[in-house]
């Protein structure tokens, strides 16, 4: 990437990695993680995340995970005995770790990208500070969020666990209502760069903040 | 009465009558004239089936889908007609055209959010919005909800799983086709069996499979695998693809011809979509490279002609893209197809030529073996077999209790897979002869230490 291109999700996801000391445990923390950070840097419209079953997901960053790994910029373990699913089988965690080769090409990525790595770096550093760590979490507040940003008008909690059905995704008022908690400490509606959010959010939350009937 | 059609994959494909009037419509029949594999078939000689042939089978495996998950009336119609049209915007060569008309394009005048997508797509989506015959048979609402199926679909998530998703038609229909045009086992799979386990949970949710359908996925995926590796990218068609692709540009930028300039400048205009519906394969050929004719342009006609006679380039340097190579050089290595690596991949290409102008005690040297424009920096990536099980999309999903799972978690076969990259390769191609054929290999491995330092060295020029 040269000084003058605009960055690309390849680059994007790499240098994500990067400002997370190299490693991300976990492909739902993977996608989840790239998400929020295209969310807080204003990024979030050029990454290609939609809605999926199991919240938004985007084929491009999990196309730019197989790029690195197949230039051998990114290792994937996979760690089983995480867990166990119905049957009694293993479900394996799939573990992402920069290689040397692929800090060393994101260490000429930041120098180029000065500015924007920063704004990077500053976003991951938000998200481990708001402990981005647990992958259920972040999935039930990235389609929160999701949802939030479709519509332009305020909507309550119980509001917005009803349109969750209508992207194949059911929650609970309780797990949206942590997810509205979680945002707002992470202060994502009030992010400069995401101008449509920047108003009409705000009040959004001052509603979600209503109890529960 | 219903429309019938004998097709060598699926046996009978039968539309209702209404369709068929939309099967006969110009912008379907070109169709007959473009190949599904541009020109495979100078490897597989039986691979002469083309977009028309694929269409039909397509809407076919596309209406048993719906009909197994319970889909009918407007929305079947809609993913019948979303069959029919999916690939109304190919021109000639298929997808060789798509990457020519992304080349070429004039951006300037694209109209608000065009510049997000492929070219190929918005020139499908105008030819359905536009064309005067399609609009007799199908509604503007409707032609409206085709483009959208095709594109960003708002709607029912099942109704564009079938069309384009992990396990769309479209793939299973091109696997079966391509596999048994080519006369290659490979496209194969139980496609009843998994049509069997198509699964709709709920109504608004998306699609996936029951337990019972894992195996049939299995073949599925590994077709999908294995038809990349031995037919989509042979040899033969990666430089038979590049070759065509550089005639393109050489006979627009070279030689300046203004009907090749005008099917692939695409500017957003009526005028181009009127023009670009007139070509398919063999008008391409017979105005570039005609077979007892003089052709207009110099260069695009001799590499065409190379092309018509089979006298193809020789590949003379392969290599899996990383190590030994300097890990700065892998992306732009990776890239050098694309536009923006336009420079860096002329240099690599004058460089070889001039590599080459020394090598005559091992090849045969002509006028064109030392052209740059007859070298061809190329590189292409093949999925693993585990990465092949997804698309454009998340993967496929096995309905389970108490949440669905992903296939390649619920294969015994693919859990034991665990790596899952893409492995990418660069290759030169060149007009050469070897003097002697038997030694091409030979001469192939001492090149690759000079050849794999030249492009070394241009990759890293301006960096410490």
């Amino acid at each position: 990437m040269s000084e003058r291109e605009t960055m690309t999700t390849y680059d994007f996801v790499h240098l994500v990695m990067y400002a997370a000391d190299g490693t991300v445990k976990g492909r739902t923390k993977l996608q989840k993680l790239v998400y929020f950070a295209g969310a807080l840097t204003g990024k979030l419209d050029d990454l290609g995340y939609r809605a999926h079953y199991y919240g938004p997901y985007s084929a491009e960053v999990a196309g730019a995970v197989d790029d690195l790994r197949g230039l051998g910029f990114l290792e994937q373990k996979v760690i089983s005995g995480c867990a166990v699913d119905t049957k009694g089988f293993e479900i394996a965690r799939y573990d992402y770790s920069l290689t040397s080769d692929g800090k060393l090409v994101a260490e000429e990525k930041v120098a180029a990208n000065r500015e924007e790595w920063e704004s990077i770096q500053n976003t991951v550093k938000r998200l481990e500070k708001a402990k981005a760590d647990d992958y259920v979490k972040l999935s039930l507040a990235a389609k929160a969020y999701f949802v939030a940003r479709q519509r332009s008008e305020r909507f309550t909690v119980e509001e917005l666990v009803c349109l969750m059905p209508s992207f194949s995704w059911k929650v609970t008022e309780e797990q949206m209502r942590e997810a509205g908690k979680w945002l707002e400490d992470l202060k994502i509606f009030e992010n400069q760069n995401d101008q449509r959010l920047a108003t009409d959010r705000r009040q959004s939350l001052e509603l979600r903040a209503r109890p529960a009937r | 009465m219903n429309f019938n059609s004998r097709d060598p994959i699926h046996n009978f494909v039968t539309l209702p009558s209404d369709l068929a009037e939309v099967v006969n419509c110009q912008v379907l029949q070109r169709l007959r004239g473009i190949r599904q594999l541009a020109m495979a078939s100078l490897v597989y000689h039986g691979a002469l089936h083309t977009r028309f042939d694929h269409t039909l089978g397509v809407t076919h495996v596309s209406t048993l889908m719906a009909e197994q998950l319970g889909i009918s009336g407007d929305e079947l119609r809609l993913v019948q007609l979303a069959g029919l049209l999916h690939d109304a915007g190919h021109g000639p060569f298929s997808h060789v055209s798509e990457t020519s008309l992304g080349w070429f394009a004039d951006e300037t005048k694209l109209k608000a959010g065009q510049s997000e997508h492929k070219i190929h797509e918005l020139v499908t989506a105008e030819i359905i919005r536009t064309d005067p015959e399609l609009s007799r048979f199908i509604p503007s609402k409707w032609r409206e909800d085709v483009i959208n199926l095709l594109g960003e679909w708002k709607g029912r998530p099942v109704l564009k799983q079938i069309i384009s998703g992990p396990l769309d038609g479209d793939k299973q229909d091109y696997l079966l086709r391509d596999g048994f045009f080519c006369g290659v086992p490979y496209g194969n799979f139980d496609i009843r069996q998994l049509h069997r386990s198509l699964v709709l949970p709920n109504e608004d949710e998306q699609l996936m499979i029951e337990e019972h359908g894992i195996h049939a996925i299995e073949q599925f995926v590994l077709a999908k695998y294995y038809m990349t590796a031995n037919v989509y990218r042979h040899r033969v068609r990666l430089i038979s693809d590049a070759m065509i692709t550089r005639a393109i540009r050489l006979g627009i930028v070279e030689d300046k011809l203004e009907p090749l300039t005008r099917l692939y400048r695409y500017d957003g205009t009526p005028q181009f979509v009127e023009n670009y519906k007139k070509w398919d394969d063999a008008r391409f050929m017979e105005t570039f490279c005609p077979p007892d004719e003089k052709p207009p342009g110099v260069k695009s006609g001799a590499m065409l002609r190379r092309l018509r006679e089979r006298k193809l380039l020789k590949l003379i340097y392969s290599e899996r893209i990383g190590q030994p190579y300097d890990a700065r050089c892998l992306e732009k290595m990776k890239a050098l197809p694309k536009k923006k690596q336009a420079v860096l991949r002329r240099r690599i290409e004058e460089g070889i030529a001039n590599f080459i102008s020394g090598r005559s005690a091992e090849v045969r040297l002509t006028t064109e073996s030392v052209d740059p424009d007859f070298v061809i920096a190329n590189s292409y990536g093949i999925k693993s077999a585990k990465e092949s099980s997804k698309n454009e999309d998340e993967g496929i999903l096995v309905q389970m209790k108490p949440s669905p799972q992903y296939f390649v978690d619920q294969s015994i076969l693919f859990k034991s897979i665990n790596e899952a990259y893409s492995d990418n390769c660069i290759q030169i191609y060149a007009a050469v002869e070897w003097m002697d054929p038997s030694k091409k290999d030979e001469i192939r491995s001492v090149w690759q230490e000079p050849i794999r330092n030249l492009i070394q060295t241009e990759c890293l020029k301006g960096k410490p």
